[in-house]
């Protein structure tokens, strides 16, 4: 006998069976049907297995259509997790920042302090001045000086490595990098700036 | 003696001329909430299924040696239903309801504390079986055991022939009621 087919009958024996117990076991049958089927009964475990299956699975059945799924709270309990790690990146990003900004005020607040104790002036460039505040504005100014002259004066780049572009040899230090370190300038570049810009009364019509 | 009843006595297994109370405990786990099911689907009682459970033990503790072991599920079974059809025919069930569903579900709610694991692992296996059953078929299984309405009713509100909902309700119960078989076969493998 094939063997395929010897499965396809036993498996249609098996639905038939489970079929047969649940019209018995529902109400679905009629008086006489229904000795017949219990004197299958008698005679027949695997009827008996089939009457038992089909109970358990109708009890499970009416379980299951009863109580509703668990899913929406875990897709909410999901997205609560999502929700707070996102928080924390907001809040700790936050912390971090606070951390930078008190770490370059707070020497800077200092060394001002200390400075107007001794009766200076607060020092302006906080990196530069919390990191050697023994060096004087003029030191830095006259080591900017002697770098201008230097190149002014066709020395040779201590890097000789570095390749040389056309137009170079004629490199000067423009004014704005002396104006950040040396104020008196930068008033003066800003007042040229100002006359310049177009005022807000006049047109050109 | 007789051969059959020589081959079922073996030493470890009686004690006496009765089965030893840990072979019927044995029993007991393995087939009772089975057994119990198949009870309730005959009596559509659950009290009276308990009680004829009761008294197909009490059988099995004073006769269960005289039967073989190979076999001594099938005996069980058939003490049982002997048991369950003489209360039927003695008129103790007066009821002859078309709701029987109603009172498996009772009988389903109402188990017994060592039968939670059992119910709770159908319940499951019948989810997984029902989530992936066409959603014809699982309408009409939701309205014949869940709501209770006949075929008859089921073909009416759902405009189909009632062969129709017959054949959905057929494969449908065919596919549950196989998921819970097959898990057996599993599980005593």
């Amino acid at each position: 006998m094939n063997p395929e087919s010897s499965e396809y009958e036993a498996r249609n024996s098996d639905e038939e069976a489970t079929w047969q117990a649940f019209q018995y076991v529902s109400g679905e049958l009629t008086a006489e049907e229904e000795r017949a089927f219990e004197s299958q009964l008698a005679a027949d475990q695997a009827l008996r297995e089939a009457v038992a299956s089909v109970v358990r699975t109708c009890g499970a059945v009416h379980v299951v259509e009863s109580a509703p799924m668990p899913a929406p709270v875990t897709t909410a309990r999901e997205f609560r997790g999502v929700a707070a790690a996102g928080w924390s990146v907001v809040f700790g990003a936050l912390a971090l920042t606070l951390v930078a900004l008190l770490s370059v005020w707070w020497p800077s607040a200092s060394d001002d302090a200390a400075n107007i104790a001794d009766g200076g002036q607060p020092v302006e460039g906080t990196a530069a001045s919390s990191a050697s505040p023994e060096v004087d504005e003029q030191d830095v100014l006259a080591m900017w000086y002697a770098s201008e002259e230097e190149l002014s004066g066709d020395q040779i780049l201590a890097d000789e490595s570095l390749p040389l572009v056309d137009g170079q040899d004629d490199f000067v230090v423009p004014g704005w990098m002396f104006a950040a370190l040396e104020p008196e300038r930068m008033d003066g570049m800003v007042e040229e700036m100002m006359e310049e810009m177009p005022q807000p009364g006049s047109t050109n019509n | 003696m007789s051969e059959a009843k020589q081959s079922a006595e073996s030493p470890a297994e009686t004690e006496g001329e009765r089965l030893h109370p840990d072979v019927v405990a044995a029993l007991y786990s393995e087939h009772a909430v089975e057994l119990r099911s198949f009870l309730t689907g005959v009596l559509r009682d659950a009290d009276l299924a308990g009680d004829v459970l009761q008294a197909a033990f009490t059988k099995a503790v004073e006769v269960g040696h005289t039967s073989q072991e190979e076999s001594r599920k099938a005996w069980l079974f058939r003490v049982a239903f002997n048991e369950a059809m003489q209360i039927k025919r003695r008129g103790r069930i007066h009821e002859r309801s078309t709701r029987q569903l109603a009172r498996i579900r009772e009988e389903h709610d109402s188990g017994r504390a060592e039968d939670e694991a059992f119910r709770s692992e159908d319940v499951a296996r019948v989810r997984q079986a029902l989530d992936v059953l066409p959603e014809a078929q699982r309408q009409v299984v939701r309205m014949r055991i869940y709501e209770e309405k006949t075929f008859a009713v089921i073909a009416e509100e759902l405009g189909c022939p009632l062969g129709t909902v017959l054949t959905r309700m057929r494969l449908a119960m065919g596919k549950l009621a196989g998921r819970l078989s097959d898990e057996d076969l599993e599980r005593e493998r």
